[in-house]
């Protein structure tokens, strides 16, 4: 029963995770209409970023801020491409990013350790002394009575509400209106006098620091990565959330993760108990694949469409 | 005076010239139309005063400042703007966002407001809204404030990019083919509209295909043949002029 | 390996560059015509790969295995077109809902070889021998990839300039309206592209996959090259891609001797392929044969 249930605060662990991915994604291509596939490529440079200074000693607060700069650098970076009225010329450039940083973190092995990875990324109020020593007694031993896995959840979810609440004043706000247009027509926001590539920069950078914060909460929870935990199937993986989900809408996109992450942990769980007569992955990549196709041909709006705003008549 | 005069204008297309040598102005509250055959020019012209293409060669004023060379949003910003023939609404968008988003200036364009300074966002859209109202209900689809954009008839489609370009306060307004693919009631009430927009003190500059409808309205006309201006004068000038007869008749 | 083998590195860009010009083509076709970059061309690569892995293994020999390798690549293509894209364009989706659906063909394409064949590496059965040509190393399969490129760019040469589809194909991808208005069997001519370059793309799978090894990645692989070559080549011009082709491989193979030479590890090699794709969508997004597309959307 125990197992269970430590299986059941795993998965929920990583449904915040993974909204938290599918929310960055969604502020990009959702919103923005910039078509991210490279989104994998700056979960990965949160997660190394987080790993590599807290394992030098930083606190985790560092950590997770250190993931956030670095993958919104790396975002303004990816954005030069999108100077450009073309949404083909980003997405095959973020395509090439992804491939870039995966090589940088199999061949660079005294940055990144190559296709090993790194082992033994600390985890916050696992241990230490002085004020984290203080923080555990009463937040993990106190609130959690000890329960460090209910604590990491409390912890993720609190940072998926975090982001949840920045991105829904981002969409009700006239920044998030902006968006929408370029997303409609780029050239008529143009030519309305918005700055369409400040927006579409602007954009990049959160959608990206974002994205290094779902990469840092990923390294400390499972405190050993690899390349090969940065497959191009993440990138895809977020697609098919958000588009199952409903691109634009950010309870479908939440939506979209949660049902994304049951699906993929209880095939793992499945596996474990029954011969399977597929290989679990292949089976998950194809029916992925399936219902993104599917959706986009025949609900593109996802199960819960974006809504515009209402007025009334006074 | 003129409010915008552009001189000298030159665009080529990989070895096609599209403009040659345009010279213009506009008087400040004038209505001035272009008229011209199929692929003379006229809307590549808007598209290079509106910044979409710059110039090979000529200059750009509005009211004596320079503007050759800028961005598309920032001549947009000066007040130059334009509509296009095709209406290019925001389809997944409502009516009154499409009206909303084009005002120009708004503190809530900016990320660090819409964070920090939520409460003259809200007032500010309080008061776009009303004024969002007022120019909707004088283009006659305020009752469509809620629908998408998607949702509307052609016709309809036309009122809310011009009711949307007006949002944005342009001092000069490029409509290039406001009437075309409408009724012919909806293109009077249209070009109405239009009249009344100017006594206010707006400054048009109107592209048709057709020259009939320009007649009652426009000031003066200008006329395009192969990227030149060919004529210029008042519209029953145009009417009587030979050169125009050679350019429509095929010269 | 001190002093640069320039004999063998002329050989090497010559393999590599006709490589890359059997790759790409069929992607560029299709992205000419249809206006969207399909990234399951990559799976199509695999698909013609996998297919000659198929037939040599049961006993056929590696040509009939190639021209198989054609036909189910080909097929698949067609296939695509007629279940995903056709429907698409039909409904009047945007650009990039065509792209984000190609994202999953490629997925299920890939996952379902690999559920078929295993994510191991695979070879063909086929003897290759090596010969010495003026101090450089060539294979048996290195020469087919030449000659194999050469016998393709005549073809199209001939089938471009000198045959009725050839015409049609190019009436359909400068304007389809236009084309249709004109009577051409636009969805034929389409289906058309897709049978051709899914072929070619198939054959190049095949070719890669006797030089290297069989991953179910080897499409996913190169495609960055790939793309770097067609943006490179100008969006749909054939004779620009074939160009772009050589430059692309010349660059890599010198580029690769100077990241010796700084130290970096050769693995970098598709990052010399990436900044030139980043470069040619800065500075000269129409490549260097490309025609405008969309410039004027009215």
């Amino acid at each position: 029963m125990s197992s269970l249930l430590s299986y059941l605060w795993d998965t929920l662990v990583y449904v915040n995770i993974f909204a938290i991915l599918a929310l960055s994604l969604n502020i990009e291509a959702g919103q923005t209409r910039l078509l991210n596939f490279g989104k994998v490529a700056f979960f990965a440079i949160g997660a190394y970023t987080t790993a590599l200074l807290t394992m030098a000693g930083a606190p985790f607060i560092v950590g997770v801020a250190g993931a956030m700069v670095l993958a919104g650098v790396m975002g303004a970076l990816l954005s030069i491409p999108a100077l450009k009225l073309r949404e083909d010329f980003l997405a095959i450039a973020s395509i090439a990013f992804g491939e870039i940083i995966r090589l940088i973190l199999l061949n660079e092995r005294w940055l990144t350790n190559g296709p090993i990875g790194l082992r033994g990324i600390p985890q916050p109020l696992r241990s230490g002394e002085g004020l984290s020593g203080t923080l555990r007694t009463y937040v993990v031993d106190g609130v959690f009575g000890g329960n460090y896995e209910v604590f990491f959840l409390a912890l993720t979810l609190a940072a998926l509400a975090g982001v949840y609440l920045v991105m829904l004043r981002v969409a009700r706000s006239p920044y998030g209106r902006v968006l929408k247009a370029i997303r409609e027509d780029e050239l008529v926001a143009l030519t309305l006098g918005k700055d369409t590539f400040r927006f579409k920069s602007e954009v990049l950078v959160m959608g990206s620091a974002v994205a290094g914060l779902a990469g840092a909460l990923f390294a400390h929870y499972i405190t050993f990565i690899a390349p090969v935990n940065f497959m191009p199937t993440v990138t895809f993986a977020v697609w098919t959330m958000m588009v199952m989900g409903g691109m634009g809408n950010l309870n479908g996109v939440v939506l979209g993760a949660a049902l994304v992450q049951l699906f993929e942990r209880s095939t793992r769980f499945i596996k474990d108990f029954v011969e399977l007569p597929v290989d679990p992955v292949n089976f998950r990549m194809v029916v992925l694949g399936l219902l993104l196709i599917f959706f986009i041909m025949h609900r593109p709006w996802g199960i819960i469409p974006e809504r515009p705003m209402e007025v009334g008549d006074e | 005076m003129s409010l915008l005069r552009v001189e000298g204008l030159k665009k080529s297309f990989g070895g096609v010239r599209a403009l040659e040598d345009v010279t213009m102005e506009i008087p400040e509250g004038g209505i001035v139309g272009l008229i011209g055959p199929n692929g003379s020019g006229k809307s590549t012209l808007v598209n290079v005063i509106t910044g979409i293409f710059p110039p090979d060669g000529g200059r750009m004023f509005l009211a004596e400042q320079e503007f050759t060379g800028e961005g598309a949003h920032r001549i947009a910003n000066m007040g130059v703007m334009r509509t296009f023939q095709v209406p290019r609404v925001f389809k997944e968008m409502s009516v009154m966002e499409n009206m909303l988003v084009s005002k120009g200036d708004q503190t809530g364009e900016d990320l660090f407001n819409t964070f920090f300074r939520w409460g003259r966002v809200r007032e500010e859209e309080r008061e776009n809204i009303a004024r969002a109202r007022d120019i909707l209900e004088f283009l006659e689809i305020w009752h469509m404030k809620n629908e998408l954009a998607s949702s509307l008839s052609g016709g309809q489609q036309k009122l809310l990019a011009l009711a949307r370009v007006l949002m944005a306060g342009p001092r000069v307004l490029l409509l290039d083919e406001p009437v075309a693919g409408v009724n012919p009631k909806l293109a009077r009430k249209i070009f109405g509209k239009i009249q009344e927009l100017r006594e206010g003190g707006m400054t048009f500059l109107i592209i048709e295909h057709d020259v009939d409808i320009l007649m009652d309205f426009c000031d003066e006309i200008y006329v395009m043949d192969r990227g030149r201006i060919v004529f210029k004068g008042e519209p029953r000038e145009v009417l009587e002029s030979k050169e125009v007869m050679e350019v429509y008749m095929g010269g | 390996m001190s002093v640069i083998d320039l004999p063998q590195l002329l050989v090497n860009i010559l393999i590599t560059g006709s490589l890359y010009a059997l790759l790409a083509a069929g992607l560029t076709m299709v992205y000419r015509i249809l206006r969207f970059p399909n990234f399951a061309h990559a799976e199509l690569i695999t698909t013609g790969a996998y297919t000659a892995l198929f037939f040599t293994g049961r006993g056929l020999g590696f040509l009939p295995s190639a021209a198989l390798a054609f036909l189910v690549a080909g097929l698949a293509g067609v296939l695509m077109d007629v279940g995903v894209f056709r429907p698409l364009r039909r409904k009047g989706a945007a650009v990039i809902s065509m792209m984000v659906a190609s994202i999953g063909v490629g997925f299920v394409l890939r996952h379902i070889i690999q559920e078929a064949f295993g994510a191991t590496i695979s070879n063909y059965d086929i003897p290759v021998r090596g010969y010495d040509v003026l101090g450089a190393r060539i294979t048996s399969i290195q020469v087919a990839i030449v000659v194999g490129a050469v016998v393709f760019i005549v073809i199209l040469h001939l089938t471009l300039t000198r045959t009725r589809l050839g015409k049609a194909m190019r009436a359909t991808s400068d304007n389809p309206s236009l084309a249709m208005a004109s009577g051409i069997p636009i969805d034929r001519v389409i289906l058309g592209v897709w049978f051709f370059g899914g072929g070619v793309a198939g054959v190049a799978g095949v070719l890669r996959g006797a030089d290297t090894r069989l991953v179910p990645t080897l499409g996913w692989e190169v495609l960055l090259f790939i793309f770097a070559v067609v943006l490179l080549g100008g969006i749909g011009s054939i004779y620009g891609t074939i160009i772009a082709a050589y430059v692309i491989s010349l660059v890599e193979n010198v580029g690769v001797v100077f990241l010796i030479q700084l130290g970096l590890s050769a693995s970098y090699r598709p990052a010399i392929a990436f900044f030139v794709l980043i470069l040619v969508l800065l500075f000269k997004p129409q490549g260097i044969m490309g025609i405008r597309l969309g410039g004027e959307r009215e």
